[in-house]
């Protein structure tokens, strides 16, 4: 391909999974996309874990999904063991987790890639970008020498803008194993004008299958049943065979050995200086700082189906090779083992993302859009959920459309936008289900419910999708409505009740307040012959989605309504709009950081004002009787 | 408005016949005003120059309005931020008196200095964040407050105490929160979870601390406001002419003609050092007069609304002996007492029985007063802080309800996520007081508590 005289509506810079969903999106939008990133075989490569999900990202899986962006697509055709965690607790807290066949999760993405006819991909180094005499994006220019015109750049850079990895003394450039550091494009943001911040991350040892003894670990199979997590998926599912992991535990004398090479610890010595993330430690942080626990679990992850290698989840580590490998075999299981690849520690670039918009279009370089790891956080389903927004907001704004921002109260998605905007990251942003103040109606299982009108709007997902979410949401709402407006009596059902052990009816009452009992079951309960006749009811028995979502809407039902009460009031503050050029200096009295912070951030609304971190309650009170007048 | 950059002021003592008077201004450019006016020579006006004198001094000098002298003053500046208000603050001493106050205060005016509002030094403060709300409602309630008691609680609102104790209950519903996330977003991490008895004992423990600090407004209320103390009784008992006498004035009219009160009359009134707000009310008896009408349904509507109920009869009363109200009960809000003892000198002997007209016996009904309100206060001050603001009980009311179904849901057995549904709900309610609390102020705690991460 001749690349000097190529041009290209938008450049995907990065082929990860914030660039994956990003070319995708842009591409189904109508836009042509050059995919720039600097190798071809590492398309979608998974840096860390083999898995998709876990608890809150698989929320934001299912969203991008029901948005029309591929991960959960990608996940089903390479997933080797499917489980929905947290199925003990309420249903806005379960989440659909996989584990992936490492290389064929990477080789199904880029086969998405491939199938797009508007995206071309490039394998090259983005080392600049190149600016119009308006500052506005016109180009990329590359360490190959090529020079592409664009009309919007999106960065998707991962880990990689000035990385490097960490391992005992060890230092060495670079952004993943076996992987270079990207110098060039992070020099040319600071010259620009952009802040840049150091965060570190770091990945644990990678183990020879054939080398662990399995039995004296514990065996942690997935579901029996599993669901996918795209709508799109349908037919054979899972498609190739399910595997197990293991679990085991490391001792007191993996810990001592460990402590031995604590002077020699990049991240105790200092020579790191990125914060790390807290709710992923190393094994060394965690015995340090929680010496009195005994032993820490460690899952064994077979990285694929054919592959001899195994991923040791839980023991990140950065301490010299040697006493990492001595540590890992007085664990049980391990005794023998081949360690195939040291634990190391990455620490990179990112910008801080008061720079950004909430479409994550910078604020300095107009058609400018940043998004995945470079942005500060943390997980290939966050990098992947901001890829598909910008994607959408740069396609969007080269048709001249209005952005696309989801709220809070909306999506996942919208939450973890909106904290990575007004909260400066003090180490790698990871999704909980406790960052989503209303996370009760923002469940994984009505994700298509709350979000496919807007992957339908934008073209990303086909009618006929959608019109099969519509008629489901018709059905569940026709059911509810039959559960409250109907009655049944002690004889049609008590038969019924005493067989779930629940107390009988006396008298008759309603159907709603029968489903919601705890030992009731939506589908048993339906399937009595007092049902047999009724059409509605047997059409609704057809589909399991169909009655979980009944039970679960009206399991929740009253806090439900308090949800959405909060979420008006939600909605009334952020309708409070901050006019764009509006001067934070003339407003005296603001405490000195509440007025930096909103300099920086520069929210649009009063809502988004009071959750800037910096900006105290006053500070938004002063702002909001400011603006009130 | 006072996102603005004007000098007021206002004194800051009383004016009138004392030593001196204080005149406190705050704004920008007070340091450059007073250079305008204060000199080091009395013989002629030499400016200071005030601009280098340190925060938190005091300087002696003479007043000039041009080359008028004016008097002879010592001033102390507060320099940004570290004053009341948190702008630029000079304090000028000068000698008391009105006259010299209104020379002083023309001549602020003249250097362009305005008038402050009620309360303006205080939104000052607040807006620039040298106190929080509480705080700074507690400073209406210290300029307010006529008692000492009322005065301690608005000074402990003030010293930020009250925030404390509200920061603490935050801090506790934060902690009590991360038990319920940990067990959300960290169930795989292997870490011991929490029992549901202990969510239970937990949350008991909570309820109890907030419903004693909300039982303790009960206290505060009357501490702040006084205690409502209402004289009813039937018309022509002589409910009007204690209410006199207790306000050592002709108040109230007193006559011998029944219904003579029609409408209640309400003063305050301290007695032992506690506020009372004084009510006298009309006679409650059966009448066709529609005014009277009216004043008998406003005086029950005191009379319910009374922390302490006197409620009077006479000696004339022939149903009334000397033996059955010995034995009347005074344990409830009511205090019952006979009037008019005079009228049978030597035979009523009973300790609640007076003599509004002779005065006999009236200073043991005042300690009996007393000593009802000092228990009325004390019974619902069990908490080592007690609340004052009406905005406040409301806002830790919701807490509780909250926490009460919080309770619910743990006993019925409810997920993690509807419990703290509640729980959030709680902190959102108190966060009214003091400010807000975000989920990652959840999150760190359990950071720094528990071993996370795989
Ligand atoms: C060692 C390590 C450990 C990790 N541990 C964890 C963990 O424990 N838990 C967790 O949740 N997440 C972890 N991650 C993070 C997770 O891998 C990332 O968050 C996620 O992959 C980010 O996706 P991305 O699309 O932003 O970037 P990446 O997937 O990193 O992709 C970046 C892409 O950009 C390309 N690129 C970069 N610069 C240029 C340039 N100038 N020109 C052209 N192409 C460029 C690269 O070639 C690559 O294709 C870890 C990452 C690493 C490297
Ligand atoms: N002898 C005597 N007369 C009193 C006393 N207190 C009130 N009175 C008289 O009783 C009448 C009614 O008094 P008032 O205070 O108006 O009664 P009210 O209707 O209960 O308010 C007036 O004529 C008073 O002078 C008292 O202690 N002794
Ligand atoms: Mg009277």
């Amino acid at each position: 391909m001749n690349q000097n005289n190529k041009h290209f509506d938008i450049i995907v810079v990065g082929a990860g999974h914030a660039g994956i969903e990003a070319a995708w999106t842009a591409s189904r939008m109508g836009c042509t996309v050059g995919m720039v990133t600097m190798d071809l075989d590492a398309i979608g490569r998974m840096s860390c874990n083999p898995a998709i999900g876990g608890t809150a990202k698989g929320h934001l899986v299912k969203e991008i999904d029901a948005l029309g962006g591929v991960m959960g697509r990608i996940a089903d055709d390479s997933g080797i063991q499917f489980r929905l965690l947290n199925k003990s607790k309420g249903p806005a807290i379960w989440s659909p987790r996989c584990q992936s066949d490492r290389d064929l999760y990477s080789k199904v993405a880029k086969e998405y890639i491939l199938s797009c006819p508007n995206i071309s991909l490039i394998q090259d180094t983005v080392d600049e970008l190149v600016r119009d005499s308006n500052g506005n994006i016109s180009g990329i220019k590359t360490s190959l020498g090529y020079e592409i015109s664009c009309k919007a750049v999106i960065i998707t850079s991962g880990t990689f803008l000035n990385a490097i990895m960490h391992m005992g003394h060890q230092q060495n450039e670079g952004g993943r194993y076996g992987e270079q550091s990207a110098k060039g494009l992070s020099n040319y943001l600071l010259n620009q004008g952009f802040k840049t911040a150091r965060l570190k991350t770091g990945t644990p040892p990678r183990l020879q299958l054939d080398t662990i003894d399995f039995s004296v670990t514990s065996e942690q199979p997935g579901d029996d049943n599993p669901t996918p997590f795209s709508v799109f998926t349908s037919g054979n599912f899972p498609a190739l065979p399910q595997i197990s992991c293991y679990l085991t535990y490391t001792n007191q004398e993996t810990h001592n050995i460990l402590r031995t090479g604590f002077d020699d610890s990049p991240m105790f010595t200092g020579r790191i200086t990125g914060a790390g993330p807290r709710y992923c430690p190393s094994i060394e942080d965690k015995i340090f700082r929680f010496a009195d626990k005994l032993r820490h679990q460690i899952f064994l992850e077979p990285e694929g189906i054919a592959s001899n290698v195994v991923y040791m989840n839980g023991f990140s580590s950065s301490l010299p090779e040697n006493i990492q490998y001595a540590a890992l075999k007085t664990i049980p299981g391990l005794e023998k083992v081949k360690m195939m690849r040291a634990g190391y520690a990455v620490e990179y670039d990112f910008l801080p993302t008061y720079q950004t918009n909430l479409t994550l279009e910078t604020k300095l370089i107009p058609g400018l859009y940043v998004a995945g790891q470079i942005n500060g956080t943390s997980g290939y389903e966050e990098a992947a959920a901001q890829g598909l927004i910008a994607g959408i907001n740069a396609a969007l704004k080269i048709k001249g459309e209005e952005p696309f921002i989801l709220k809070r109260s909306e999506a996942y998605i919208g939450v973890l936008i909106d904290d990575l905007i007004n909260k400066i990251p003090e180490e790698p942003y990871r999704i909980f289900t406790s960052c989503a103040e209303y996370r009760l109606i923002l469940r994984q299982d009505n994700a298509d419910r709350r979000l496919m009108k807007y992957g339908h709007k934008y073209g990303l997902i086909p009618d006929d999708i959608y019109n099969n979410t519509l008629a489901k949401e018709a059905l569940i709402n026709e059911g509810i409505n039959f559960f409250k407006s109907n009655f049944a009596g002690p004889k049609d059902i008590n038969g019924y009740l005493e067989s779930v052990n629940a107390s009988p009816l006396k008298q008759s009452d309603q159907l709603a307040q029968i489903v919601k009992r705890n030992e009731v079951k939506l589908s048993d309960f339906l399937a009595i012959p007092y049902f047999t006749d009724n059409a509605l009811i047997q059409k609704i028995r057809q589909s399991e989605i169909i009655m979980d979502q009944i039970e679960i809407e009206m399991r929740y039902e009253g806090y439900i309504v308090r949800q959405a009460e909060q979420v008006e009031a939600f909605n009334k503050m952020e309708s409070v709009e901050i006019p764009e050029i509006f001067d934070f200096n003339k407003i005296k009295s603001l405490s000195t950081e509440g007025r930096e912070k909103l300099n920086k951030v520069r929210p649009r609304s009063i809502g988004q004002a009071s959750r800037i971190a910096g900006v105290s309650p006053s500070d938004a009170s002063i702002l909001s009787i400011y603006i009130k007048g | 408005m006072s996102f603005d950059n004007r000098i007021i002021f206002a004194p800051a003592t009383m004016v009138g016949e004392s030593g001196i008077t204080v005149i406190r201004l705050s704004g920008k450019d007070t340091f450059s005003l007073i250079s305008n006016c204060l000199s080091k020579s009395y013989a002629e006006f030499l400016p200071a120059n005030v601009d280098h004198y340190t925060s938190h001094t005091t300087h002696h000098g003479y007043l000039f309005s041009g080359v008028d002298f004016i008097d002879e003053v010592v001033v102390t500046f507060f320099k940004a931020p570290n004053s009341y208000t948190g702008e630029d603050v000079a304090e000028i001493s000068t000698h008391g008196g009105s006259y010299i106050y209104r020379k002083v205060s023309d001549l602020l005016m003249k250097l362009g200095a305005f008038h402050a509002e009620p309360g303006e030094f205080s939104k000052r403060a607040y807006l620039n964040g040298k106190m929080d709300l509480a705080q700074a409602e507690a400073v209406a309630d210290l300029i307010k407050a006529k008692t000492d008691q009322a005065n301690k609680l608005a000074l402990q609102q003030l010293t930020g105490k009250f925030s404390g104790k509200i920061k603490e209950l935050r801090e506790d519903l934060i902690n009590y929160c991360s038990l319920l996330e940990l067990e959300l977003d960290f169930s795989e991490e292997g870490i011991d979870l929490v029992e549901k008895d202990v969510l239970l004992e937990k949350v008991n423990k909570l309820i109890t601390k907030f419903q004693s600090l909300t039982q303790s407004y009960e206290s505060g209320k009357i501490i702040k406001n006084g205690v409502n103390l209402a004289i009813t009784g039937r018309p022509n008992v002589g409910k009007s002419s204690i209410f006199n006498y207790f306000l050592d004035e002709n108040r109230a009219i007193v006559s011998d003609i029944p219904g003579t009160t029609r409408d209640y009359l309400e003063e305050p009134l301290i007695m032992g050092g506690i506020q009372f707000n004084l009510v006298d009310t009309a006679g409650i008896r059966e009448t066709k007069d529609v005014i009277e009408k009216e004043g008998v349904r406003r005086s029950k509507v005191k009379i319910e609304e009374a922390d302490i109920v006197l409620e009077v009869d006479d000696v004339t009363n022939s149903d009334i002996t000397v033996e059955a109200f010995s034995e009347t009960d005074n344990s409830g809000k009511t205090i019952k007492v006979i009037n008019k003892i005079d009228l049978m000198p030597d035979t009523f002997n009973a300790a609640l029985a007076v003599s509004a007209k002779s005065g006999e016996k009236m200073d043991v009904l005042e300690d009996a007063i007393i000593a009802k309100a000092k228990e009325l206060i004390s019974k619902n001050s069990q908490s080592d802080v007690i609340i004052t603001n009406e905005r406040h009980r409301d806002c830790l009311l919701k807490s509780c309800e909250y926490l009460v179904n919080a309770r619910e849901q743990i006993e019925k057995g409810g997920g993690n996520e509807l419990i703290s549904f509640e729980i959030r709900a709680a902190m959102d309610s108190i966060s009214e007081i003091i400010g807000k609390t975000a989920n990652v102020d959840i999150l760190n705690n359990i950071f720094t508590r528990f071993c996370i991460g795989k």
